[in-house]
C-alpha cells in the first residue's frame, strides 16, 4: 500500500486540513484508494477514522483490510465504521441515520450533526483523524437531490481542520445531470482530485486502468498543478502505481 | 492594452466578470486587483462564498481598505462557527455610499452565491450595486463565475454576463495560462485581446499582450457560425490569388475595349428568306 502513496507522491504531502475528491469514472472502482488511505491512516497508531459506508458493507472493508495487513474489527475504538444499509435493515438504531430515507433535509441535518459529534470525540483521541465518506453518490438514490448534497458537502468541508483529512468519494456518468453537478461541486471545493478511470483503448492484462491526480498549489498562477497521469495495476494484495508505458 | 486599462481603472467598468475553469483559478488574478486596489486607497469589498475563513485573504485583513464579508451561509440555521446567519443583507446595502470613494466590490463567486439565493436574487443585487454609479460615486464590481458549476449554456451564465461590461475568461487558450479579455464600450464597440500571465517571485502576477483587435459592433459573431470553419473546402482567397484574379482579362472584355464594334452580315445563297410577318398569326 506504501507503493500507492509513494506513487502518487502523497507522502511528499501534509494531509492534514485537506479535502481529497475521489471520483469514480463508470466502468471502474476506486475502492481500492480507499483501502489504501485506510492504510495510511492506521498505519499509524496517532491516527483515527471515522467511515460513512454509504455503499458497502462493513464486512467488504474488512475483507480487504485483512488482505492489507489491518484488521478493522480488532481495532474498533479508533476506526469506527458507520454502515448505511444497516440503517435499512433495522440493525442501526443509532440516530445518525434517522429519516435518512425520506429524502428531507432534517435528515442530512441529523446525518451531519451525528458525524461531527463522532468525529470530536475521535479527535479528542488522537492527532490525526481520517474521515472518510464512501460514497456520497450513494445518497442520490435515497431521495436526495444534488442541490441537498451540496449543502452537506457545503457543511462537511468545514470539518476538515488541522487534525483531519477529509475524503469524499463519488461516482460520475456521463450522461448523468445530478452526479454531474455533485462531481462539480466537489472538484471545486477540494485540495486534491484524484479520477480513477478504466483505460480509454479497452481492458489490458498488463494494466487495471488509469488515475488522474491534480493537486492545489498556490505558488501557481492556475493554483492548481497540472494534471498528472498514472496507471496502475491491482493484483491480490497490492496496488502497483506507474506513469503510462513504464510497466 | 485593454488588460491594463482595466486594472489601472483608465477604462472604466462598473461590472468585470472573471471566468474561471476547474484547472485555472481566478485567485492570484484577484490578489492582484484587490493589491492594486488597496494601494491606491480605493474601499475594497470581498463578499467570500469560497471558504469559511479569511486565510486566503490574510495578507490584507489587517488594511482598513480591505473589508471582507463572510458569506458562507448557514442555509440549515445550524448556528455554528464560521457561518453567516441565513438572513444577511444585500451586498449593495453593505458598501459605503460616501462622496469621493471609489468601491470595489469583488464577489467570490457568483456560482457558489447561486447555490445560496435565487438568480433573481443575484441579478437585482448585481443592478443595485452598479446602480451606486453616479456623478460622485463610482463603484465597479468584479465577480468571479466557476464554468464547472455554471456552465455557458445556463441561463444564470447568460444573464449574469448580460450585466456585466467587461468578461475574462481564464485559461482558455491551450499550452500556457492565459486570460482574454473583452470590453464592451458604450455603443456597442467591442475591445478585446489575449494575454499570456505569470508568476513572478518578486513582481508576483505578469502578463504580456499576444494580441490585440478592436471591432465594430456588428463584428461580433461566433467563429463557429462561419462556413469556413464547418467544412474543409478552402472558401477564401489570400491576397496572392486575389491579386491574379484581378490581372485575368475576361474573354468578353477583350473585345470590348476596341470600340466602334459592327456587325456585318452577308446573306447566304442557301438563306431561305421569309419575308410573311412572323407575328402574323398573332392577330394583334
Amino acid at each position: 500500500m506504501a507503493s500507492f502513496i509513494k506513487g502518487l507522491e502523497l507522502d511528499k504531502e501534509d494531509l492534514r486540513g485537506k479535502l481529497f475528491a475521489l471520483k469514480e469514472e463508470a466502468g471502474s472502482d476506486d475502492s481500492f484508494c480507499l483501502s489504501c488511505l485506510m492504510w495510511q491512516c492506521l498505519s499509524k497508531q496517532d491516527s483515527g477514522l471515522l467511515l460513512l459506508a454509504a455503499q458497502r458493507p462493513f464486512n467488504h472493508y474488512y475483507h480487504v483490510g485483512m488482505k492489507l495487513g489491518y484488521n478493522l474489527m480488532s481495532q474498533s475504538k479508533r476506526a469506527v465504521v458507520l454502515e448505511l444499509g444497516k440503517a435499512f435493515c433495522g440493525g442501526s438504531d443509532d440516530e445518525l441515520f434517522a429519516d435518512i430515507g425520506t429524502g428531507k433535509d432534517d435528515a442530512l441535518k441529523g446525518l451531519f450533526l451525528g458525524l461531527k459529534r463522532r468525529l470530536e470525540e475521535l479527535k479528542s483521541q488522537y492527532r490525526h483523524v481520517y474521515f472518510i465518506v464512501d460514497n456520497l453518490s450513494s445518497l442520490l438514490f435515497l431521495g436526495f437531490t444534488s442541490g441537498q448534497l451540496t449543502t452537506l458537502l457545503h457543511y462537511l468541508r468545514t470539518l476538515a481542520d488541522d487534525s483531519v483529512t477529509l475524503v469524499i468519494s463519488l461516482q460520475t456518468t456521463q450522461d448523468d445531470e445530478e452526479e454531474t453537478r455533485l462531481s462539480a461541486y466537489l472538484c471545486q471545493i477540494a485540495d486534491f482530485r484524484l479520477t480513477v478511470a478504466p483505460l480509454r483503448t479497452g481492458s489490458s492484462q498488463d494494466v487495471s486502468g488509469s488515475i488522474e491526480l491534480i493537486k492545489k498549489d498556490v505558488s501557481k498562477i492556475e493554483s492548481w498543478t497540472n494534471p498528472m497521469l498514472y496507471h496502475y495495476k491491482l493484483s491480490e494484495r497490492n496496488v502497483k502505481i506507474f506513469l503510462p508505458g513504464n510497466i | 492594452m485593454i488588460f491594463k486599462q482595466l486594472l489601472s481603472g483608465r477604462q472604466f467598468s462598473s461590472f468585470i466578470l472573471i471566468k474561471d475553469n476547474p484547472n485555472h483559478s481566478a485567485h492570484h488574478l484577484l490578489l492582484k486587483i484587490i493589491k492594486d486596489n488597496v494601494e491606491k486607497k480605493n474601499s475594497v469589498h470581498l463578499f467570500n462564498y469560497e471558504t469559511p475563513n479569511l486565510s486566503q485573504w490574510e495578507k490584507f485583513t489587517s488594511t482598513p481598505e480591505f473589508v471582507s464579508h463572510s458569506c458562507y451561509h448557514d442555509n440549515w440555521d445550524l448556528k455554528l462557527d464560521g457561518f453567516d446567519p441565513k438572513a444577511s443583507s444585500s451586498w449593495a446595502s453593505q458598501v459605503s455610499n460616501e462622496e469621493g470613494i471609489f468601491n470595489v466590490v469583488i464577489i467570490d463567486s457568483i456560482s457558489l452565491a447561486l447555490e445560496d439565493l435565487s438568480l433573481n436574487s443575484v441579478c437585482s443585487q448585481l443592478k443595485a450595486l452598479k446602480a451606486l454609479n453616479d456623478e460622485n460615486h463610482r463603484t465597479q464590481v468584479i465577480g468571479v463565475i466557476n464554468t464547472s458549476l455554471t456552465d455557458d449554456d445556463t441561463v444564470a451564465f447568460k444573464e449574469v454576463n448580460r450585466l456585466a461590461e467587461s468578461l475574462i475568461t481564464l485559461g482558455n487558450l491551450p499550452n500556457s495560462f492565459s486570460l482574454t479579455v473583452q470590453h464592451r464600450k458604450p455603443f456597442g464597440k467591442l475591445m478585446d485581446g489575449a494575454y499570456t500571465v505569470n508568476l513572478d517571485e518578486e513582481k508576483g502576477f505578469v502578463f504580456s499582450e499576444e494580441s490585440k483587435t478592436v471591432k465594430g459592433s456588428e463584428d461580433i459573431k461566433p467563429v463557429e457560425s462561419s462556413p469556413q470553419v464547418l467544412t474543409t473546402f478552402k472558401l477564401t482567397l489570400d491576397d496572392k490569388e486575389k491579386e491574379s484574379r484581378r490581372q485575368v482579362i475576361l474573354p468578353y472584355l477583350k473585345t470590348s475595349g476596341g470600340g466602334g464594334g459592327k456587325i456585318i452580315y452577308e446573306p447566304d445563297a442557301n438563306d431561305d428568306w421569309d419575308d410573311e410577318d412572323p407575328d402574323d398569326d398573332l392577330e394583334i
